[in-house]
């Protein structure tokens, strides 16, 4: 029986509905959010269609919350199998079960998007938040198979359009090396500009990182790129891995930079030296940087 | 190594080589000698040269000094003082000292650069092979190579050498061999020899007085045993010989080392007791032994005194190391053997002692883990901007804008979109689409560059990887030679510049043009020698940029 | 199922080896049902079964040099196996594409019911509209249990126990039969005994037997005059509904009914009264297709035996099914609420060998059924006691037993060395005596020697 690998697969969906709405002129054929979520759905139902112990849930990260989307919470669940048994009959060739998940994800995401939301809407989506999330729903559903004996190896796969939030980073550099640390691996679809955060994500956590090129056929990609198992990833050939930057931006102007100067009391970056650190106050004694060690290190370098 | 700043340790006029007179010059380096009313040197030899001096016996007529060679020469002075036969002789001592002196450093030194240099090269394959690229193959010279990586090592070479003290038994070590009748045959060597003066400085003083002018080196050891012998028991003394005088000497130092005071006031010597609190099982063991007898008085002091030699002999080493530091005011310990000096240190340490005592006694009252440890003020960091940490490295990027009325077309958008969403997933993919994604997708496909690509490491044969390392390895040498040169502030590495740029010339011809062509023959995609083509290439340009600079300089 | 071959005994076979065996027409029936598709698909190695995705949306034949390419050179023993099972499965099929290159193309219904499968179309499973509430609903828990005693009357018949075998009709007894697990009792009224095929079937866990019985029931099934592919998508078609759901019958064929009563007898599916048109597959039938042995099942095989060195059985189990296995080949002695005791002695271990089943088959299930204290020693099972089974079980080999022919009252010495020597030539004799010029020879070489005879009498 330990010959079995059970397989957890949790899709964060990026939701956001200022980069969903956001007109989008002449850019090659438009993924519209149900579209996309049309994708996720057969992407998901792969999952579970690999093997028949393979799980599965789904949370769309959107600009101010993080929801599930699959599985439902249990009460809710109670509530609409009473409500509306016949609902969940098959009505054509579908396999049930997905039948049931696309059934869920999409009354969910109306929920969702036609409740109403309250509060301010940002450009940037709650991705920490929704990971954070995911680990958690992880750290529970493989305690429950530990309980029974029996193991589970976990995922979290993200399905991003917005942009990063440099404010959620600490947050989310956390959930990352907690997932790390859980041998969750992250892996990361990029619906349009780069992101930073996941780069590094999928790198420490030993995902892949994928920035479509053709919005259109997100599934295939889906299918192609993220549906194999990580432990399956070796055998097959997938696009190989880019150069993470792992630069550090300064404190100052928010530059990438490769070489800077570090406050050595707060430890704080700057990209050009000032006698004061402008964190912590501290004054550097010298009268300012050594004037050799320019015009050396430009020297050891050449 | 100019000549002016090489110093003159003795000039002696008035010494005659091959016939003609002249003035000899000893210098730090060099021994020379200058015909008079001439201007250069017509004879020098670096010390390192000499293999040994030699001196004409006081029973012949001319009072002369020979230096042999290691090459076998010989070179021969004769000191020819007109103010007679003792200024001559006096004259020929100065020099003989200085040479004394100064020969078995020079000796030590040569022979240890060459070791260590030998040493390194054995030690250090890659520098052997940067050896034999470079130097057997004359690109750089010998010293050039030593002169940059003798730096490196001998710095790491040169820490001190703890000096091997004087074995207690070093005199007892001497095995004498009987001769077969009444005699007994010593073998000194250099060693014991050193030993023995550095226990006994008094002998070494009258070595010397004596040697060689007055004995000769045997009869003067001989003697020292003979009256070593006799110092064994000195209760009966006579003035029969050159060591008589010795033993009185160190009764007198004996008294001086016993008047000094004691290093460490804490302890009252006169106040121990020799003997153990349990024998005897506590009861009062009246001191029988205190009329014990002379003999057994004197072996005791002459113990102490062996000690105590031994122990300046270490401490001489140490001081000779700080001695340009000031030295310590407890250190009492002298290591001239002149009394004045002994005297006068301490007359010196006398006034210091006060402060080193009270020092001493608070050292031993004073215990650090009880003294009440004060809380220090620690200084609160104050930072400010802290959301600064908290920030990702992505850069502050120009995020569009979004008006209220952007934010609100968009939801709307959504909300219209999703609320008219049919599930309908037959049309999820079409089939061309998914045709133009496996083709990105297979190898050979846009997503997919760099995956068939073979590593660099398994392409290239050990073989090749080890010559180039080798070629690597003695281009960044030479490089590192020509790049040293600069700024060129003077003469000499203007010229070593110049014969770098040679020698990297050389190097590209010779070497990297052959490898060059032998790669050709694997037909690899990549240019395995282009860095070292652009390494080459940097240092020609600041070459000829030096080389404008000059010219415009000079016109 | 796949992810367990491993764990059944090499004589039985697993849905891949099955369907290999069925001819191809059958296969592309088969693949008609969007059940069997995806029980087919879950079938497949891992690769393949990217291999089936990565195609699924590619409405063409690719070329065999590009899949190729999709997996790492270091895999491509594994590759192999991939590309073979979906040639034997027919999920793929080799096609010329221009140039003359070979291609892959997917099987296209197989394609088009996975299609169905996945994203939806096509017909509903089951017939019928919606059901009303079923007002006597059960339970996951007492389908569970229902399944479960269904279950046990099949295994109580085989080991022969006289609990709850009222319920087992000839239809399974047939499958039994035919499937070589029992056989038939000496005499027509008697009930049949297991064979030693039997015994190793009651060692398996409990999803494995299910499996390996349904198989062997599908070979009946054409006798029944049931159409096997009808028969083989409902099957998978239970495996893929949602435990404890009512489905109607509506809709279904003659032969897919009758098949359903059957399903029914092994507790495979629950049908309150034989007319009802309502059904609820229990987790046997869903278990079909995960190979997953469900939680109780785990529990079961937890060990319940202890084994002493003076041949005493313990068996700490309430299971009346369980004792009967123990009773196989121990002497019962004991019976307590939650204990038995039994003894192994050479007279019960003798009658299981002579029954057919082996030592080895005795030692391995006590072995395997070991209490959790047992397990801790090294060796588990005490040597005296395997060493004596195993001698037993020599015991009985020390007859060797040949069917042969007497050739006797030969008129002289010389006939009698004729035609010994002719028997030894054509190495038939079994036995011979020179002196008193008998000798016997296989059944097999009589013909020949009786012929041989003849002619060298009439010559």
């Amino acid at each position: 029986m330990s010959g079995i690998e059970n397989s957890l697969l949790v899709v964060v969906v990026d939701t956001n509905p200022i980069w969903w709405g956001q007109s989008r002129d002449e850019e090659q054929i438009k993924l519209t959010l149900t579209r996309c979520l049309d994708s996720v759905m057969v992407f998901a139902n792969s999952h579970l269609m690999m093997n028949h112990s393979n799980k599965l849930a789904v949370i769309a990260s959107h600009t101010n919350k993080s929801y599930f989307l699959y599985p439902q919470k249990e009460h809710s669940k109670a509530v609409s199998t009473a409500e509306d048994d016949s609902q969940i009959r098959q009505v054509d060739g579908k396999y049930e079960l997905f039948a049931q998940v696309d059934e869920e994800i999409k009354s969910e995401v109306k929920n969702l998007i036609l409740g109403g939301l309250e509060g301010e809407l940002h450009a940037d989506s709650l991705l920490a938040g929704s990971l954070a999330m995911s680990l958690c729903y992880i750290h529970r559903i493989e305690k429950e198979h530990r309980s029974i004996g029996s193991s589970l190896s976990s995922r979290i796969m993200v399905i991003k359009g917005s942009e990063d939030n440099p404010a959620q980073y600490m947050n989310f550099m956390n959930t990352v090396f907690t997932a790390q640390k859980q041998n969750v691996v992250i892996d990361a679809c990029i619906l349009d500009n780069d992101s930073g955060l996941l780069q590094q994500a999928c790198d420490i956590t030993g995902g892949v990182y994928l920035k479509i090129p053709q919005l259109h056929a997100l599934l295939l990609y889906l299918i192609w790129v993220f549906l194999p198992e990580p432990s399956m990833r070796h055998k097959l050939t997938l696009p190989p891995k880019a150069q993470v930057d792992y630069r550090a931006a300064c404190f100052c102007h928010r530059n990438l930079i490769d070489i800077g100067y570090v406050c050595s009391v707060c430890l704080s970056i700057f990209c050009s030296f000032s006698p004061i650190c402008s964190t912590c106050q501290t004054t550097f004694r010298f009268l300012g940087p050594p004037k050799g060690s320019k015009k050396k290190s430009k020297k050891s370098s050449n | 190594m100019s000549r002016s700043s090489e110093d003159v340790l003795l000039i002696v006029g008035a010494v005659r080589h091959k016939k003609v007179d002249g003035t000899l010059y000893m210098m730090r380096e060099r021994l020379a000698w200058m015909q008079s009313n001439k201007n250069n040197f017509s004879v020098s030899h670096r010390y390192c040269d000499i293999k040994c001096q030699k001196i004409s016996p006081d029973s012949k007529e001319k009072v002369q000094l020979q230096l042999v060679m290691h090459d076998g020469s010989a070179k021969t002075f004769q000191f020819n003082n007109t103010t007679g036969r003792p200024a001559q002789q006096h004259d020929r001592d100065s020099v003989k000292e200085v040479l004394q002196q100064l020969l078995p450093k020079s000796h030590q030194k040569i022979s240890g650069e060459l070791e260590e240099k030998n040493r390194l090269l054995k030690d250090d394959p890659e520098l052997f092979q940067l050896y034999k690229d470079l130097v057997v193959s004359q690109v750089i010279t010998a010293e050039e190579f030593w002169a940059s990586k003798g730096k490196k090592s001998t710095n790491c070479a040169k820490n001190d050498k703890q000096p091997i003290g004087v074995s207690a038994a070093f005199l007892a070590d001497i095995k004498p061999q009987t001769d077969g009748c009444n005699g007994i045959k010593y073998n000194l060597t250099a060693d014991i020899i050193e030993s023995i003066f550095r226990t006994y400085p008094i002998v070494k003083m009258k070595h010397a007085e004596h040697v060689p002018h007055e004995m000769s080196e045997s009869s003067f050891w001989t003697q020292f045993f003979q009256s070593h012998y006799f110092h064994r028991d000195r209760t009966n003394m006579s003035n029969k010989d050159v060591f008589s005088d010795c033993a009185k000497k160190d009764e007198e130092e004996m008294k001086v080392e016993r008047a000094k005071p004691m290093g460490d006031l804490s302890i009252d010597l006169v106040q121990i007791k020799d003997f153990s609190l349990g024998e005897g099982y506590g009861l009062v063991n009246e001191d029988q032994k205190g009329s014990s007898n002379h003999t057994h008085l004197t072996m005791i002091r002459r113990f102490n005194n062996h000690s105590t030699m031994v122990l300046k002999a270490c401490e001489a080493n140490k001081r000779a190391a700080t001695v340009t530091t000031d030295s310590v005011p407890t250190s009492n310990i002298s290591t001239h053997p002149g009394r004045n000096r002994v005297m006068n240190e301490m007359g010196q340490s006398s006034h210091l002692e006060p402060q080193t005592k009270k020092q001493k006694i608070q050292n031993k009252l004073g215990f650090e883990d009880l003294d009440n440890t004060e809380s220090q003020e620690s200084v609160n960091l104050k930072l400010s901007k802290l959301e600064r940490y908290l920030h990702g490295p992505t850069p502050l990027m120009a995020t569009r804008y979004n008006t209220s009325e952007d934010v609100l077309t968009a939801t709307q958008n959504v909300s219209s979109e999703v609320s008219e969403w049919n599930l309908d997933l037959s049309q999820v993919l079409g089939s061309s689409v998914a045709v133009g994604v496996l083709g990105e997708l297979s190898p050979g496909g846009s997503l997919m560059q760099g995956t068939s690509e073979q590593q660099l490491q398994q392409m290239v044969s050990q073989h090749l990887q080890e010559e180039m390392k080798q070629l690597y390895n003695a281009l960044l040498e030479l490089l590192r030679h020509f790049w040293n040169c600069f700024p060129t502030s003077s003469k000499f590495l203007e010229e070593k510049v110049m014969r770098m740029k040679s020698a990297l010339e050389r190097f590209q011809m010779v070497k990297l043009l052959a490898f060059k062509e032998r790669l050709q023959q694997y037909h690899y995609a990549i240019n395995l020698t282009g860095h070292m083509d652009e390494m080459l290439s940097a240092a020609y340009s600041k070459f000829d940029n030096w080389q404008i600079k000059k010219l415009s300089k000079k016109s | 199922m796949a992810a367990e071959p491993t764990v059944r005994k090499s004589d039985c076979k697993d849905l891949h080896s099955y369907l290999k065996t069925l001819p191809v027409s059958l296969l592309d029936r088969l693949y008609n049902h969007p059940a069997t598709c995806l029980a087919v698909f879950r079938e497949l190695p891992e690769l393949a079964r990217h291999f089936v995705m990565r195609l699924l949306f590619v409405e063409q034949s690719v070329s065999q040099a590009v899949v190729s390419l999709w997996v790492a050179n270091k895999h491509q023993a594994e590759f192999k196996d991939a590309v073979k099972a979906l040639s034997e499965l027919r999920v793929w099929q080799e096609k010329a594409i221009t140039g003359g290159i070979m291609g892959w193309n997917l099987n296209h219904t197989f394609r088009q019911n996975m299609k169905i499968a996945l994203l939806g179309g096509g017909n509903p499973w089951t017939g019928g509209g919606p059901l009303a509430p079923d007002k006597y609903a059960k339970d996951e828990n007492f389908l569970d249990k229902y399944a479960m005693d269904r279950w046990e009357c099949v295994l109580h018949f085989m080991v022969g126990s006289s609990e709850g075998t009222e319920g087992v009709s000839s239809d399974i007894v047939q499958v039994l039969l035919n499937s070589g697990m029992m056989k038939e009792g000496d005499s027509s009224d008697s009930m049949p005994s297991i064979a030693p095929a039997g015994f190793q079937f009651l060692l398996m866990d409990t999803p494995s037997q299910v499996w390996h019985f349904m198989l062997n029931y599908l070979e009946t099934v054409e006798n029944h005059g049931m159409d096997l592919v009808e028969c083989l998508s409902f099957l998978f078609q239970l495996s893929f509904s949602t435990p404890s759901k009512d489905y109607s019958t509506e809709g279904m064929s003659e032969s897919q009914l009758k098949f359903l009563q059957h399903l029914r007898e092994f507790g495979l599916v629950y049908q309150r009264k034989r007319k009802s048109q309502r059904y609820y597959p229990t987790s046997l039938a869903i278990n079909l297709a995960s190979g997953l042995s469900t939680l109780t099942a785990d529990t079961r095989r937890a060990g319940y035996i202890v084994v002493e060195t003076n041949y005493r059985v313990y068996a700490y189990t309430d299971s009346p099914l369980q004792v009967a296995l123990i009773a196989l080949f121990c002497q019962m002695l004991y019976r307590f609420p939650n204990m038995s005791v039994g003894n192994l002695s050479r007279d019960s271990v003798r009658d299981a060998l002579i029954r057919g089943i082996t030592a080895e088959q005795i030692v391995n299930f006590l072995r395997v059924h070991s209490h959790p204290e047992m397990l801790k020693k090294e060796p588990v099972l005490p040597p005296t006691v395997t060493d004596q089974i195993r001698l037993w079980e020599l015991e009985r080999d020390r007859f060797k037993f040949t069917d042969g022919v007497l050739y006797n009252q030969f008129i002289s010495q010389t006939d009698f060395e004729l035609l010994r020597d002719y028997a030894k030539d054509m190495a038939v004799l079994v036995w011979e005596n020179p002196v008193k010029r008998m000798m016997v020879v296989t059944r097999g070489g009589h013909d020949d020697v009786k012929r041989f005879r003849k002619r060298q009498r009439n010559s």
